[in-house]
C-alpha cells in the first residue's frame, strides 16, 4: 500500500469526512435525546405493537425489538440513513479518485512513475476504504458516547459490530464502483451501476416481507447480510463474513481488470461534441448562426442530463410505487394509528417537515410525506441545483464557457438557454413520479385526483427551480470561484428546518413565512390541497432570481 | 514474455511491427523504429497521426493490438516498471491536481518515485521562472506546462519521453527548453520528442521520424532531410537545347521546356553543381532559382489532405 497515495486520498476527502461526520453525530445525539421520550410514551408503544409488520420491514423495523435501543437505532440509523450517507460517500470517493482521474489524464501522470498498476489501484482502493473507515469510526465513537448518557445499554461489542457491518457494506459497494469503473472507465457508468445495484439490493431486502417472491433473492442481498440478524443485538455474525468475502472478491477482480486493459483509451471527446455534431440543414442555414448555436446549446443541456433525468425521476417513481403499494396495509389500522400518532412527540415529525402528524394516516398525507415533503424535495432540489453547477459554474471554472461565449451569441441568451434546459430537465424529473402517482391513484383507489397530484407536482418542480434560481444568482453575483452551490445547500437546509421546527415554537413561528418550504407545504400535505396561491411566490422567486442572474452575469468578468 | 532477447540493450527504443487499433480506428500501424542512446529523436506528424498512441504504448498505458517494443532492451509490456524507473514523461494532454500547489504536486510525485528531488526541483523552477507556491488552478497554461516539464526532468531520468513539450511556453522559455534538451543530450541521455510543430523539432533533434495516418513514412537526420530539399531552376539558353543530358543527372527532373527549346524548368534535389556545369557548356542567358525550405519537405510528407495545424 503506497502511503503517499493513501494520505492524498484522505486529504482530498477531508471536507466530505468532516461534513458527513457532523451530520451523523448530530443525528445520533438527536436520536439519543428522543429515545427516552419515545420509550416512555404509552401511545407510541401501542402504535408500535399494532404497526403492520410487512410495512415495518420496508423501513427496516422490527416491531418486536423497536422499543429497545437496538431495534430503535437499527430502524432510525442503520437501516436507511447511515447506509445511504456512507454509500453516497464511498461511491463518490471511488469514482473521483480512480475513474475521474483516469478520464482527466491524471492516471497517465501517476502511472508514469515506477509503480505497478495494481499497486496504484490497490492504494487508491485502500484510500477509499480508509476514509470510509474514518467516517464510520467517528459515528461509532459518537454512539459509544451517547449510549450510556441516554441509558441505551447497548453492549460495546454490538456497537462495534454494527459499525463494522456498515463499513463493510460501504466498501462492498465501493468495490462495485471500482469494478464498474475498471470495466467501463467512465464515472457515469461507475456511479450509475453502483447506485442501481444498491437500490436493488436495498429493495430486495426491505420488500421481502411484503412480496414472498423476493424472499429467495433477499438471502443474496448485501443489505440482508448487513441487517439480519441485527448486529446491535447479535454482535458479529456470518453476515460480516459474507460482506468481507464478497468485497475482497470484487476488489480483486477490479484490480486485475484495471491492470490488464488500456488506460483512458477512449478518444478524448471535445466538451461540446454534441454541439459540433449539429450541422445546419438546408432550411436552417438561412437562419442566423446564433440561433442554431443556442438551439444546439439547449439540446446539449438536455442531452448531457438524459441519464440523470431517468435515474433521478426513475428513483422518485419507484419510491412513489412503494408508497402507494404500502398504503393498503397501513390503511387497515388507520384509525388506531391516527390516535397514536397525535400523541407522539411532534418534534419527530417536525424534523421531517410534517407539522401535522395526523395527516400521515390519510393517503394524501402518507404519499406526500415522502414524495412531496422529504425525499422528493431533497432530490428535486439537488437535481435542479446540480444543473446549475454542471451547466454554469463548472463550465465557467473549466473554461468551457469561454469556448461557448467565443461564438457570436449574446451572453444573456446563452445563460437563459442553459436556464431553460434546467427548467425542462427538472420538469421531466418531476413528471415521472407524477405519472406514476396518477396511475397509482387509480390502481390503489386512493381518490387523490389527478388535479391535486398535478398541483402538488407543480409546487415540487417550482421549489426545485426556486433553489436553482438562487444558486444561479449567487453564482452570477459572486463569480467563478464563489461557492454558490454550497451556499444554496445551506440555505435550503436552514429554511427546511425553519419551516418544520418553526411550527413548534412561538418564537420561530413568524419566521416561517420566509421559508420556501412553508410556501410549498406549510402545515398541509401538498396532495391535500390544490394549486396554492403561495406557489406563485415560488414561481416569482424563480423568475426574479433567474432574471437577476442572467442580467448580472452579462455584465461581469468571466472566469475571474 | 520472453521477447527481451530480440531487442538490443544498446538501443534506447526499438519497436517491431508495433500496432494499435481502437476498434476499427487505427492508432499506429506496423511501427518499426529504432532510437539510439544519447540522441534527440523528433517524432513528427499532423494531429491524429499516431504520435500520442505510440508514446502511450511505450509507457504501457495501452496494450498493442500486435507487435512489440523495447526500451533499453526491456520489453515495454513485461518490464514496464523497470522502464518507468528510468524515464521522465511529459504528456501532451497534461493533467495536474488543480487544488495542489506546484510544490505539493512535485513533492507528491517524487515521493511516489521514492527519490528526493528537492534540489533539482528548485533549480529547474528557478531556470524556468516558476513560482512553486501557488495553486495549480491559478496558473496560466504556460506555467502549468512548466510544472509538467519540471516533473519530467526532476529525477534526472536516462530517457525523456516528451509529447508536444513546448506547447504553451513563450518563445524565451522555448529557447530555454531547447537548451535544456541539448544539455541532456550532451550528458548522454536520450530524448524522444513528439511534435507537430516543426521549429521545435528542427531546433534540437538529431534525427526525425515522420508519421502520417498511423504509418512511419520517413526517418532521417535533419541533414538528410535538408539534402532532399528540392529547388526549382528556370534556365534560359542562348539557343534551343536537348533536355536529355539534364535528365541523366541524379536528382534532376525536367518539369517542362518551352520557347522552342530555349527554356528549361528543372526540379533539383540536393546539390545544383552538376546542373550548373551542364548548363554552362550550352550557353546560359539567365538562371532563376526558387529555393524550397525544410518546412516544405515535411509538408510534402504530410500530404495534401493533411494540413498540419499551426499550434496546439
Amino acid at each position: 500500500m503506497n502511503v503517499a497515495i493513501v494520505a492524498k486520498a484522505l486529504r482530498d476527502r477531508r471536507r466530505a469526512i468532516i461534513g458527513n461526520s457532523i451530520g451523523l453525530v448530530a443525528l445520533i445525539v438527536w436520536l439519543g435525546v428522543l429515545f427516552p421520550i419515545l420509550r416512555e410514551s404509552d401511545a407510541f408503544i401501542e402504535m408500535i405493537e399494532r404497526f403492520p409488520p410487512e410495512l415495518a420491514a420496508v423501513f427496516g423495523m422490527d416491531p418486536a425489538t423497536f422499543l429497545t435501543a437496538a431495534g430503535y437505532l437499527s430502524t432510525q440509523l442503520y437501516a436507511l440513513f447511515a447506509p445511504l450517507l456512507i454509500l453516497i460517500f464511498v461511491t463518490n470517493a471511488a469514482t473521483s479518485d480512480v475513474t475521474a482521474e483516469e478520464r482527466d489524464g491524471l492516471m497517465d501522470m501517476l502511472l508514469s512513475v515506477p509503480l505497478s498498476r495494481s499497486r496504484v489501484f490497490a492504494a487508491k482502493a485502500g484510500g477509499v476504504a480508509l476514509s470510509t473507515l474514518v467516517l464510520v469510526a467517528v459515528m461509532t465513537g459518537a454512539l459509544l458516547v451517547v449510549n450510556p448518557v441516554f441509558d441505551m445499554d447497548l453492549p460495546v461489542v454490538a456497537v462495534l459490530a454494527s459499525g463494522a457491518g456498515l463499513w463493510l457494506l460501504g466498501i462492498l459497494f465501493g468495490s462495485v464502483a471500482l469494478l464498474a469503473g475498471a470495466v467501463a472507465g467512465r464515472t457515469t457508468v461507475a456511479g450509475g451501476v453502483t447506485g442501481l445495484l444498491a437500490v436493488v439490493a436495498w429493495f430486495v431486502n426491505g420488500f421481502a416481507g411484503l412480496y414472498s417472491w423476493l424472499e429467495g433473492p433477499s438471502a443474496y442481498s448485501p443489505f440482508t447480510w448487513y441487517l439480519e440478524p441485527n448486529p446491535l443485538i447479535e454482535g458479529f455474525t456470518t453476515g460480516h463474513l459474507w460482506l468481507l468475502v464478497t468485497t475482497a472478491v470484487i476488489a480483486a477482480a477490479a484490480t486485475l481488470l484495471f491492470a490488464r486493459r488500456d488506460i483512458a483509451s477512449e478518444r478524448v471527446a471535445l466538451p461540446h461534441s454534441a454541439l459540433l455534431r449539429i450541422r445546419p440543414s438546408r432550411t436552417r442555414s438561412r437562419r442566423p448562426r446564433a440561433a442554431w448555436l443556442l438551439s444546439g446549446l439547449f439540446r446539449k443541456t438536455i442531452w448531457d442530463r438524459r441519464r440523470a433525468v431517468w435515474a433521478w425521476g426513475g428513483g422518485l417513481g419507484l419510491l412513489t410505487v412503494a408508497m402507494f403499494s404500502a398504503w393498503p396495509a397501513l390503511a387497515q389500522d388507520a384509525d388506531a394509528l391516527a390516535a397514536l400518532i397525535t400523541s407522539m412527540p411532534r418534534e419527530v415529525f417536525a424534523m421531517f417537515g410534517m407539522s401535522d402528524p395526523a395527516a400521515i394516516v390519510t393517503p394524501a398525507g402518507f404519499v406526500s410525506s415522502r414524495i412531496y415533503q422529504t425525499i422528493g424535495p431533497i432530490l428535486v432540489i439537488m437535481f435542479a441545483v446540480r444543473g446549475v453547477s454542471m451547466g454554469l459554474t463548472k463550465e465557467e471554472s473549466t473554461g468551457v464557457l469561454d469556448l461557448v461565449l467565443a461564438n457570436p451569441a449574446v451572453r444573456a441568451k446563452v445563460v437563459a438557454t442553459k436556464a431553460a434546459g434546467i427548467v425542462l430537465t427538472t420538469s421531466l424529473v418531476v413528471l415521472i413520479p407524477t405519472i406514476v402517482a396518477i396511475v397509482g391513484d387509480i390502481a390503489w383507489e386512493t381518490d387523490l385526483g389527478a388535479g391535486r397530484i398535478l398541483a402538488a407536482s407543480a409546487g415540487l418542480g417550482l421549489l426545485g427551480l426556486f433553489f436553482a434560481g438562487l444558486a444561479m444568482v449567487i453564482w452570477a453575483l459572486g463569480g467563478a470561484s464563489f461557492p454558490a452551490v454550497r451556499i444554496t445547500a445551506v440555505v435550503a437546509l436552514a429554511t427546511f428546518f425553519l419551516n418544520g421546527l418553526g411550527s413548534l415554537t412561538d418564537t420561530l413561528e413568524p419566521a416561517r413565512v420566509i421559508s420556501p418550504f412553508y410556501w410549498y407545504f406549510g402545515d398541509t400535505p401538498p396532495l391535500a390541497k390544490g394549486f396554492e396561491p403561495t406557489y406563485f411566490l415560488l414561481l416569482a422567486g424563480s423568475l426574479v432570481t433567474g432574471w437577476l442572474a442572467i442580467t448580472r452575469f452579462a455584465r461581469r468578468d468571466i472566469a475571474v | 514474455m520472453g521477447r527481451e532477447g530480440r531487442f538490443a540493450v544498446s538501443r534506447a527504443i526499438e519497436t517491431a511491427g508495433l500496432t494499435k487499433y481502437y476498434g476499427d480506428t487505427a492508432g499506429i500501424i506496423d511501427l518499426d523504429m529504432a532510437v539510439e542512446v544519447g540522441e534527440v529523436f523528433g517524432f513528427i506528424g499532423p494531429n491524429g497521426a499516431g504520435k500520442t498512441t505510440t508514446i502511450r504504448l511505450l509507457l504501457d498505458f495501452l496494450r498493442p493490438t500486435r507487435g512489440s517494443g523495447a526500451i533499453f532492451g526491456m520489453d515495454i509490456a513485461s518490464d514496464s516498471l523497470a522502464i518507468r524507473s528510468r524515464i521522465g514523461y511529459l504528456p501532451g494532454d497534461l493533467a495536474l491536481y488543480p487544488s495542489m500547489t506546484a510544490r505539493e504536486f512535485l513533492l507528491y510525485f517524487s515521493r511516489l518515485r521514492g527519490i528526493d528531488t528537492a534540489s533539482n526541483t528548485a533549480r529547474l523552477a528557478e531556470r524556468f521562472d516558476l513560482d512553486l507556491d501557488r495553486r495549480i488552478k491559478e496558473y496560466s497554461k504556460g506555467n502549468r506546462q512548466k510544472v509538467g516539464v519540471v516533473n519530467a526532468f526532476m529525477h534526472e531520468p536516462e530517457m525523456l519521453i516528451l509529447d508536444e513539450p513546448t506547447s504553451g511556453l513563450d518563445p524565451l522559455m522555448q529557447l530555454e527548453f531547447a537548451e535544456l534538451l541539448r544539455e541532456v543530450r550532451n550528458e548522454g541521455r536520450t530524448v524522444f520528442l513528439s511534435s507537430h510543430y516543426l521549429p521545435e523539432v528542427e531546433r534540437v533533434a538529431d534525427r526525425v521520424g515522420i508519421v502520417r495516418q498511423g504509418h512511419l513514412i520517413a526517418v532521417d537526420t535533419l541533414d538528410g532531410f535538408r539534402s532532399k530539399v528540392q529547388s526549382n531552376l528556370l534556365i534560359e539558353f542562348e539557343s534551343p537545347v536537348d533536355p536529355a543530358p539534364f535528365t541523366a543527372i541524379e536528382g534532376v527532373t525536367v518539369i517542362d521546356s518551352g520557347k522552342g527549346g530555349t527554356l528549361l524548368r528543372l526540379s533539383v534535389a540536393g546539390s545544383q553543381d552538376a546542373v550548373m556545369r551542364a548548363a554552362a557548356a550550352k550557353g546560359v542567358r539567365t538562371i532563376t532559382s526558387a529555393e524550397a525550405d525544410l518546412d516544405d519537405v515535411f509538408l510534402s510528407y504530410y500530404g495534401p489532405d493533411d494540413e498540419p495545424a499551426s499550434e496546439g
